[in-house]
């Protein structure tokens, strides 16, 4: 099986957004990118760095969850969410 | 010869009026596009992790909405299913899988994508949202995460699939069939159908009989001999609606590109 890996990074203003070091391919047509958030030191400046690679097989699982803690959602508060973006899909430019 | 040109345009014209229950996976984006469906994509999933939503149903529409016919508002439907995802380079990531039904031809196949993949329409898309009461949430992760889910998978697919009717089966059917399995506690086919006929209002598609015809000549997935009399099939509405009557919902929602909640 073939791997490729690449890395991109992005600096974007509001809805403008420009690419640079873009380099990805997978035999599989997968990907996984990861967005930074926010930063708040650059105010409306949003970096978004992704690096592209084969996801590992059978690579969902469930969180602890109410059929295993006894809870339901209503009892909990917000659950976390990564800041990474998680895809299948191989981007094009 | 001309006048075949003619009728091949005017197919071409008519044939999109068919994609509204479409279940297609979405087309490759540039990388502009790509970041920004994954923005909105990352909202909608923060907003159902705000929620504390384990399992929400989550639609959207891959056109604009005047394009839609009269009281359908979504193209395609799935799970989101709260999950740790495991990325290619061992990290463990919290986030939500999305549990689908995508056409291939006159068949459909399973396959778990992620918010961004299901929001990376060639159109912006909104999302509409239905979150299942706890004890729903519970019962339907004990059936996507294990054999019934792709148990109650039929692969032939039709955009038009009578929900009533076992032999096609698109998304929202799909999606229909595992929340009945999920309500009345059963993994019969025969006793599925048999409540949703007796519980599950199934949207009206009012389209003339001479674009049915012109659909079922000329696209993939498009039949309708499961229908016998007018056109029927599941939409996110009418999702809503059985959720409702089963007070089975505890929120829904709709989130547009760049608006936040609708």
């Amino acid at each position: 099986m073939k791997r490729f890996f690449f890395a991109v990074s992005l600096s974007f203003i509001g809805a403008i957004a420009n690419a640079a070091d873009v380099s990805q391919a997978s035999a599989e047509g997968s990907a996984l990118i990861s967005v930074a958030p926010l930063s708040a030191a650059v105010g409306a400046a949003m970096v978004v760095s992704a690096v592209a690679a084969v996801p590992v097989a059978g690579s969902v699982s469930l969180v602890d969850g109410p059929e295993r803690s006894g809870c339901t959602p209503a009892c909990e508060t917000a659950l976390p969410i990564a800041d990474e973006i998680v895809t299948i899909r191989k981007p094009v430019d | 010869m001309r006048g075949i040109s003619r009728l091949s345009l005017l197919v071409i014209a008519w044939v999109p009026l068919f994609v509204f229950a479409g279940s297609h996976q979405p087309k490759p984006l540039s990388m502009d596009e790509l970041a920004r469906r994954a923005t909105f994509a990352k909202k909608v999933e923060i907003a159902l992790a705000e929620r504390g939503a384990r399992v929400a149903i989550v639609a959207r529409r891959g056109r604009p909405l005047e394009a839609m016919p009269a009281g359908i508002r979504y193209t395609h439907v799935g799970f989101a299913l709260y999950s740790n995802i495991t990325t290619a380079d061992g990290r463990s990531l919290p986030g939500y899988a999305f549990y689908n039904l995508y056409q291939n031809g006159d068949r459909s196949i399973l396959k778990t994508d992620y918010p961004v993949d299901f929001f990376s329409t060639t159109t912006p898309s909104p999302a509409g949202v239905l979150i299942p009461e706890p004890e729903l949430q519970r019962r339907l992760i004990t059936i996507i995460t294990g054999p019934l889910y792709r148990g109650l998978h039929r692969s032939e697919y039709s955009v038009l699939a009578n929900p009533y009717d076992r032999r096609f089966q698109n998304c929202t059917e799909f999606v229909i069939d595992v929340i009945t399995a999920a309500l009345y506690q059963t993994d019969d086919l025969a006793q599925i159908k048999a409540n949703e006929r007796a519980h599950f209002n199934a949207h009206r598609v009012r389209l003339s009989q001479f674009k049915l015809r012109l659909g079922v000549i000329f696209r993939d997935g498009i039949r309708t001999s499961d229908h016998d009399g007018p056109v029927y099939t599941a939409t996110f509405q009418s999702i809503e609606n059985y959720l409702k009557k089963h007070h089975a919902l505890l929120e829904s929602f709709e989130m547009a590109p760049g608006l936040g909640s609708l």
